[in-house]
């Protein structure tokens, strides 16, 4: 067995946080022969919650989870990090402006960056999940600056995910046979997922852009983009729920 | 994650990315692009066509992402 990779994660008793770290300590994340050691990040008033995850975990004897350590400081938490995931952000409250969430979510993600920067190992990943997630990743991005910032990505899978699950849906379809599905821009309601260069069983949704016929294949597309725009996609990002199954109409 | 680190062998994942600029999107903002990953790295999906209608909707993002960014610039977080 090769040597444990240090996997970060932050907000680590939160429900994302909860749902991950049993999935990365049982080789999930990384295959059945690499070991994990888990540096699991909170703020300090959730440490205690921190610590019934961190027995539960042990509980498991996970014969991949080498080492498991709990921390309230970022700079202890991401030292020698080779895979981080920042989970753990502020959520929006009641009236608060959005300028006040980037506000917030920025001085959690500025501390982050400078710490990443400081003690991750040298082949780090960053992915980060913690809404809103491009531009918090954004900011960590720019508080790292030694860090190639080919290094920090932001969470679109669940995006790509749902835009897949939704379209297998309406077609009727398993989701394997959906491929070259892409989702662009923010993760907010102004993503795109894109049609046009979906492919089910391995033929183009759509046709070519050059050689589309008119209303055939519009109405095609229409119904697609309506079935994409009744799913939740549009809703903003919800996380603390399960996702209910709903009919597309 | 799984994928960045273990390849998608040519298959497309959405990735949150910063930007170099590929399709017009202005370089360094982090927005989603289909990417294919191998050797622990990603790479954008590069040629691809964009319609007017697509070109729309990445616009309206990359506005969305251009102000949070000018915000946060602001805010002198970055």
């Amino acid at each position: 067995m090769s040597n444990p990779v240090r996997v970060t994660v932050t907000g680590a008793a939160g429900q994302i946080g909860y749902s991950i770290v049993f999935r990365i300590a049982s080789g999930q994340l990384l295959g059945p022969e690499q070991p994990v050691d888990l540096r699991l990040l909170e703020i300090p008033q959730a440490m205690g919650a921190l610590e019934g995850v961190a027995m539960e975990l042990i509980d498991c004897a996970f014969p991949l989870l080498e080492n498991l350590d709990l921390h309230d400081s970022p700079d202890d938490a991401f030292d020698g990090s080779n895979v981080a995931l920042l989970v753990g952000s502020r959520p929006r409250t009641k009236g608060m402006e959005r300028a006040e969430l980037l506000s917030a979510n920025g001085q959690i993600f500025t501390v982050q960056g400078k710490a990443l920067n400081g003690h991750a190992a040298e082949d780090i990943k960053v992915l980060v999940v913690g809404n809103p997630a491009n531009t918090n990743c954004l900011i960590a991005m720019n508080n790292a600056q030694d860090i190639p910032r080919e290094r920090f990505t932001s969470m679109m899978r669940l995006d790509h995910n749902r835009a897949i699950a939704q379209l297998a849906n309406k077609l009727e379809v398993p989701v394997t046979e959906i491929s070259e599905m892409g989702v662009w821009g923010n993760h907010s309601p102004t993503m795109y997922p894109d049609l046009f260069h979906a492919k089910v069983g391995g033929g183009s949704l759509l046709g070519s852009s050059t050689t589309r016929p008119g209303s055939r294949m519009t109405s095609s597309r229409t119904s697609a983009n309506a079935a994409l725009r009744s799913s939740r996609r549009g809703a903003p990002p919800r996380r603390h729920r399960p996702q209910a199954r709903r009919s597309i109409t | 994650m799984s994928d960045w680190v273990a390849g998608t062998e040519g298959g497309w994942v959405s990735m949150g990315v910063p930007s170099d600029g590929s399709y017009g999107v202005p370089e360094g903002l982090i927005s989603g692009f289909p990417c294919t990953c191998s050797g622990g790295a990603y790479e954008i999906v590069q040629g691809l066509e964009l319609d007017d209608f697509s070109r729309s909707k990445i616009d309206a993002s990359v506005a969305e992402l251009t102000e949070e960014r000018d915000t946060v610039k602001e805010q002198g977080m970055i």
